[in-house]
């Protein structure tokens, strides 16, 4: 039975407890880690619903913090002169404000306090030098083995949340959260006079994590240290019996990551862009190719590499970071972690998360969100996700103790199911690798409480970035890495981890935008003054209409006051007003017919002078009885009136002598419109049981009185229909019209597909009526004169006045113009 | 001489001189005119609705011995009150049936009427009146009216139809066969509206010749020449 | 409720609409019944709006809202002349006074105005566009006018092929326009008894 080291306490346990008997820590991992596996391309968005609520709600959390503080960020004044860069800002308030927050697991993984694998000492107020020395060996391509410690090897638990990644949405919020905190200008921080170059300022709009007051935070965001904890102590005490062949698995992707970083498989979508940090794993890789081996899973890209694998439980020291070396041995003293210096406490996985361009959603809500669940859950979790650890730290060590060379231990690290975005990070990585970034003059850094886990992470991913052939070219002379050589390299970090530019601009798409343009030219127009009308212009006008106004009632007057009849009409009858006489000269005498009234008392009389010819003509000829139904209230006081202007009404000798109800029958008002039209065309009895029909074919013909088209159509509609039902009803029932003459040319197609058998339209075609009809009964002939004069005046003036209004418009465009 | 129809001609004068007024400017006698138009015309309307049609309604109610004839006069009554809860906002609901009458019979008649009284027949018509074999005299003339009218009844259809692609730029841009099409289609609509103004202004021109010969007769009688 | 008001307004409308096409007794029969209860409904729709008009006016007064002195004339004539109307009947003298001096006159002398009114805008027309259609516009009024005309000479024979160029295109566009009216009809009535436009608070 092998016992098993507790991660958190240090102390052995049997192996067949889950927990720490002494600490109840998880003693073992259950952690995701598939090393060996090559990335698989898959929609890692569909891992959004598999994760765990609180999870969810950190993230949630997250996002909603982010955009606060990205409102906050904007609001506040920009005096920040005694932060960090920002690409550290976000940090440095960790650094201050998280002293007594630094959880124990931080400190024990501290490389500085743990110098050495093996040892276990507490940790050396020398952060830096041993800290960075990690990086030197880390960009060593070497593959010797230091020592083999198993726990060194041993994934974190956060590692194989890069497995999970944000869905790509997320990864756009924080993209466009880190540009607009970016677009923001940075004060730089002085640090240390010569600090390395990834710490200008420079790179500050690339790592936008600026939080303008850090400090309150500090606390919540550690928080998400405590499960990472956790969770790496879950996974450090990995299962002794774990099968080699998953060790050798593990490092299979290796291979692939490698040839990856120069290959991007194809049909992966270029827009796919991943977190930063992720593709700072690539550049890992980048250093690290294995050579190809037989697939193991899914791929070839998956095979491990069985000749180099190294033997499970040799650790590759001088390629292990020493801050994972340090999580090995004293990640059960957290006494320690409390005296350690900012400096020696923020080492381990915090580097890699946050030294990076992206951090990536999950990690930015999990600093914001002190809940966490607890480890057992997240283990369970994990691996109710199916990402159920295949390896062991050992065999990782195994194989990047044989074949990898610095850095592989990280990739194997990250070797769980590796999703796409992740191997597309690593083509970018190695191609921005190998693109020296240009790097402006830079200010140089003051010290400040920079802290060294913060540092740790940009070298040691620099290193595993840069060339190999570069690594030693420089040493440092200065700062915290004085006299170190090659840990910082002199590839573009700052580039190879710049971020995708996400431009700022909305994205939209062309339809889009040209709404939006419509839009915006619509409210333009809206919103544009108008010039006020000149006092003059006004005046003229008012003179204009009172001119106009004061000659047409005067004369009009003088003609109606002369009662000249001058003026002759010419005997020619429109094709319509024939049509109109022919048919009521065609109807039987005696008979009934139906007169609407379909205007108002405004044209009435105009109406009367319209209708009065045919009416006489009808009584005339016909004597004709007559049932006058109204569509119009007042229609029903109009049926008195026209019957004494056209003289229907009036006693003989001087009329015709109509009497009510026996010569006619006013019906009344006909309401209803569209529908009171239909149903008196159906049962004229049911609404005027005073009709003198019992069916409404029994009217001989049917008037129309009308002074809108509208009212007019509705009659022509509705007797065309009910026509389709009794095709006998026109043959036997003309409808004729006399319509005003506004209302008569929107009448006359009615006419042209003779649905209208006769029609007379305005004063002019009466007058041409009465005077065929032996001038009676002689309306339009007492308004003809006058009627004349008031057309000649009206076309007079607006001739004139049309000429004048085009001059003077074609005057104003021209100064317009010219001014 | 104090007879109903001198009371009328005088108060048409006056009123008729009020309304002139607001040719000068607008005034509280145009005001009052117009104010007290609206209220007679109002208090007419009323009472033609009462007299022609509620009523005769109200005495089949009140007289009717038939329980169908009773019940089927009784029901639009009821639902034409219902109407009244309109003008109370949280009773509104109750005036929604008489509504959907209203708006149902309506619908349907209008759209009845306007197949079958306007769209086929006038369809037809254009189509017809290519056919110049029908006419025994002037068949080209007819010809050539039938093409204009059908030339011109297309053409102000295709005016309204607003349907347009995108341009590169965004914009919306018709066909550009359907945008002479509507160019031609818009030169017809300004000749039918152009005849149309010519006869609201004749229409109104007679209204305003009735109105002088009315005032310039009843001066005629006052004056007694 | 709405759902049923619905379905009550789309019901008449179909049972109305299918009259048109099948000339079925009980479809006729229907038919009338449910227009006859619509003319009733129509009517009584009048007098709400006028008693609405009345009520508007009244609030006003009692606020001593501006302008509430010409809503003082018009409830009262209103009243008036209903309360006459009612006692004495429609065809009474005073009905017929209310009509002679008041209505019509008054009516008339808007169309009047009206007149006025045309001319001076048609005036300014050309200064406020200056296009094409504007001055077709204007071209077809004054040749239109110009031909119906009164003259002291013999030209009927210009002013008969100017009415007849004219009507020939206006009617024309007319006849689109019509179409146009009767298509937009179609689709309104439609969508009313499909349901998708609900006037009548169902929506």
């Amino acid at each position: 039975m092998a016992d098993l080291r507790c991660p958190t306490c240090g102390k052995n346990n049997p192996d067949f407890l889950d927990n720490c008997q002494f600490c109840q820590s998880p003693l073992r991992s259950e952690s995701t880690l598939h090393t060996g596996e090559s990335p698989v391309k898959k929609n890692t968005g569909e891992l959004e619903p598999i994760l765990p609520q609180w999870l969810k709600d950190v993230r949630r959390q997250g996002r909603e913090s982010a955009a606060r503080d990205a409102e906050e960020e904007a609001a506040k004044p920009k005096v920040q002169k005694n932060e960090p860069p920002d690409l550290l800002a976000g940090l440095a308030s960790q650094a201050r404000g998280d002293d007594e927050e630094v959880p124990s697991w931080l400190a024990s993984i501290n490389p500085i306090t743990k110098p050495s694998p093996a040892s276990s000492s507490t940790p050396e107020p020398e952060p830096e030098t041993d800290f960075f020395a990690q990086f030197k060996d880390s960009g060593m391509p070497s593959a010797e083995p230091k020592t083999s410690e198993p726990v060194q090897e041993e994934m974190p638990s956060w590692m194989p949340e890069p497995t999970a990644p944000p869905p790509a949405e997320e990864k756009d919020e924080l993209s466009e959260w880190f540009a607009k905190a970016s677009a923001e200008p940075s004060t730089p921080v002085e640090m240390e006079s010569e600090l390395p170059e990834w710490t200008s300022p420079t790179e500050a709009p690339s790592y936008a994590f600026k939080e303008p007051s850090p400090q309150p935070k500090a606390e919540e965001d550690l928080s998400w240290l405590h499960s990472l904890e956790d969770s790496s102590k879950a996974e450090a005490q990995p299962p002794a019996q774990q099968e080699t062949s998953h060790s050798q698995a593990e490092l299979g992707w290796l291979n692939d990551l490698g040839d990856a970083t120069s290959d991007v498989p194809p049909g992966r979508p270029a827009t796919d862009e991943p977190p930063s940090w992720v593709r700072a794993m690539g550049g890992v890789e980048t250093s690290a190719p294995v050579p190809p081996v037989e697939p193991k899973k899914e791929s070839s890209r998956m095979s491990p590499p069985v000749q180099e694998s190294a033997p499970a439980g040799e650790q590759p020291a001088e390629s292990n970071p020493v801050w994972l070396q340090g999580s090995e041995g004293k990640q059960g003293d957290e006494t320690s972690s409390e005296k350690v210096s900012p400096f020696t406490r923020r080492t381990g996985p915090l580097r890699d998360l946050i030294d990076d361009d992206f951090m990536p959603d999950w990690l930015k809500t999990a600093t914001e969100e002190p809940s966490m669940p607890a480890p057992g859950a997240l283990s369970e979790w994990f691996r109710e996700t199916d990402l159920t650890p295949q390896s062991t730290p050992q065999s990782d060590s195994d194989a990047s103790k044989g074949s990898a060379p610095a850095g592989s231990e990280v990739d194997s690290l990250f070797s769980v199911d590796v999703p796409d975005w992740l191997a597309s990070s690593e083509s970018d990585s190695a191609d921005a690798s190998l693109k020296p970034a240009e790097f402006p003059a830079s200010d140089s850094l003051a010290p400040v409480d920079l802290p060294s886990w913060v540092q740790a992470m940009r070298p040691v991913e620099s290193a595993l970035d840069l060339p190999q052939g570069r690594e030693t070219e420089y040493t440092e002379s200065a700062g915290p890495l004085a006299g170190l050589e090659g840990v910082i390299p002199v590839a573009p970090i700052g580039s190879s981890r710049r971020p995708k530019a996400v431009s700022l601009k909305l994205q939209a798409t062309d339809e889009q935008h040209a709404g939006a343009a419509l839009l915006e030219k619509i409210l333009a127009s809206e919103t544009t003054p108008r010039p006020i009308v000149a006092q003059t212009n006004i005046a003229s006008q008012r003179a204009l209409r009172w001119a106009l106004s004061g000659f047409f009632l005067i004369v009009l007057s003088a003609m109606a006051y002369l009662r000249t009849v001058s003026m002759p009409i010419p005997a020619t009858l429109p094709v319509e007003v024939r049509s109109a006489s022919s048919a009521i000269a065609r109807l039987p005498q005696n008979s009934t017919v139906l007169v609407v009234i379909d205007y108002e008392p405004a044209l009435a009389s105009e109406l009367e002078v319209v209708s009065g010819p045919m009416l006489d003509q009808l009584v005339l000829t016909t004597r004709a009885r007559m049932d006058f139904v109204s569509t119009s209230p007042n229609g029903t006081a109009l049926v008195r009136r026209l019957l004494t202007n056209t003289g229907i009404s009036v006693p003989a000798p001087n009329g015709l002598d109509y009497k009510a109800g026996e010569n006619y029958v006013n019906l009344g008002y006909l309401p209803g419109g569209y529908t009171g039209v239909r149903e008196f065309l159906d049962s004229p009895t049911t609404l005027f049981p005073q009709a003198g029909v019992a069916a409404f074919r029994e009217y001989a013909a049917v008037f129309v009185l009308t002074d809108h088209a509208e009212s007019g159509r509705v009659w022509v509609e509705q007797l065309y229909a009910r026509n389709r039902a009794d095709t006998t009803f026109f043959s036997v029932q003309p409808v004729l019209f006399a319509t005003s003459a506004q209302a008569g040319p929107m009448l006359q197609p009615y006419y042209s597909s003779q649905q209208i058998t006769g029609m007379v339209n305005g004063l002019s075609d009466a007058a041409r009526y009465e005077f065929v009809n032996n001038s009676r009964p002689g309306i339009a002939r007492r308004y003809w004169d006058a009627f004349g004069v008031g057309l000649l005046m009206a076309t007079a003036a607006i001739v004139l006045g049309s000429l004048w209004s085009l001059v003077a418009g074609l005057q104003a465009r021209r100064r317009g113009g010219v001014g | 001489m104090l007879s109903i129809e001198f009371f009328s001609a005088l108060g048409g004068l006056i009123l008729t001189l009020m309304v002139f007024s607001y040719l000068i400017n607008d005034n509280p006698l145009f005001r009052i005119a117009v104010y007290l138009f609206i209220g007679v015309a109002s208090g007419y309307a009323a009472t033609v609705v009462w007299q022609y049609v509620l009523l005769p309604k109200l005495v089949i109610v009140l007289q009717s011995t038939d329980p169908n004839v009773w019940l089927l006069t009784v029901i639009p009554l009821l639902l034409g009150f219902t109407l009244l809860a309109k003008l109370f906002p949280k009773l509104s609901w109750l005036g929604n049936f008489a509504m959907a009458v209203l708006v149902g019979v309506g619908a349907a008649t209008a759209l009845g009427g306007a197949v079958l009284g306007t769209l086929i027949p006038q369809v037809g018509a254009a189509i017809d009146a290519l056919d110049y074999r029908s006419a025994t005299e002037g068949a080209f003339a007819k010809l050539i009216e039938g093409t204009v009218m059908l030339v011109g009844t297309v053409f102000t259809l295709g005016y309204f139809q607003f349907t347009a692609s995108r341009a590169p730029d965004g914009t919306p841009k018709r066909n550009a066969v359907f945008e002479g099409i509507a160019w031609v289609g818009r030169l017809f609509i300004a000749v039918t509206f152009g005849v149309l103004f010519a006869g609201v202004y004749m229409a109104a021109l007679t209204a305003m010749i009735e109105r002088l010969t009315s005032m310039i007769n009843f001066i005629r009688q006052l004056v007694g020449f | 409720m709405r759902v049923f008001t619905a379905a009550f307004a789309i019901a008449i409308g179909l049972i109305i609409l299918l009259g048109f096409f099948f000339p079925i007794p009980l479809l006729m029969q229907l038919r009338l019944i449910l227009t006859d209860w619509a003319v009733v409904i129509g009517a009584i729709a009048i007098l709400v709006g006028i008693f609405n008009l009345v009520s508007v006016h009244m609030e006003k007064i009692r606020l001593r809202q501006k302008g509430s002195s010409y809503g003082v004339i018009l409830v009262l004539a209103l009243i008036g002349t209903f309360i006459f109307g009612v006692a004495f009947g429609v065809e009474s003298p005073f009905m017929q006074l209310a009509v002679d001096a008041v209505i019509v006159p008054v009516e008339a002398a808007l169309m009047a105005i009206l007149a006025i009114t045309l001319v001076y805008a048609s005036i300014r027309l050309l200064r406020q566009r200056q296009d094409l259609t504007t001055v077709l516009f204007l071209a077809v009024a004054v040749l239109l006018l110009a031909a119906v005309m009164p003259k002291p000479f013999d030209n009927s024979a210009i002013d008969q092929f100017i009415v007849y160029l004219t009507g020939m295109f206006s009617r024309g566009g007319a006849r689109g326009l019509l179409i146009g009216i009767a298509l937009g009809t179609l689709l309104t009535g439609l969508r009313v008894l499909f349901g998708v436009d609900r006037p009548y608070g169902g929506n």
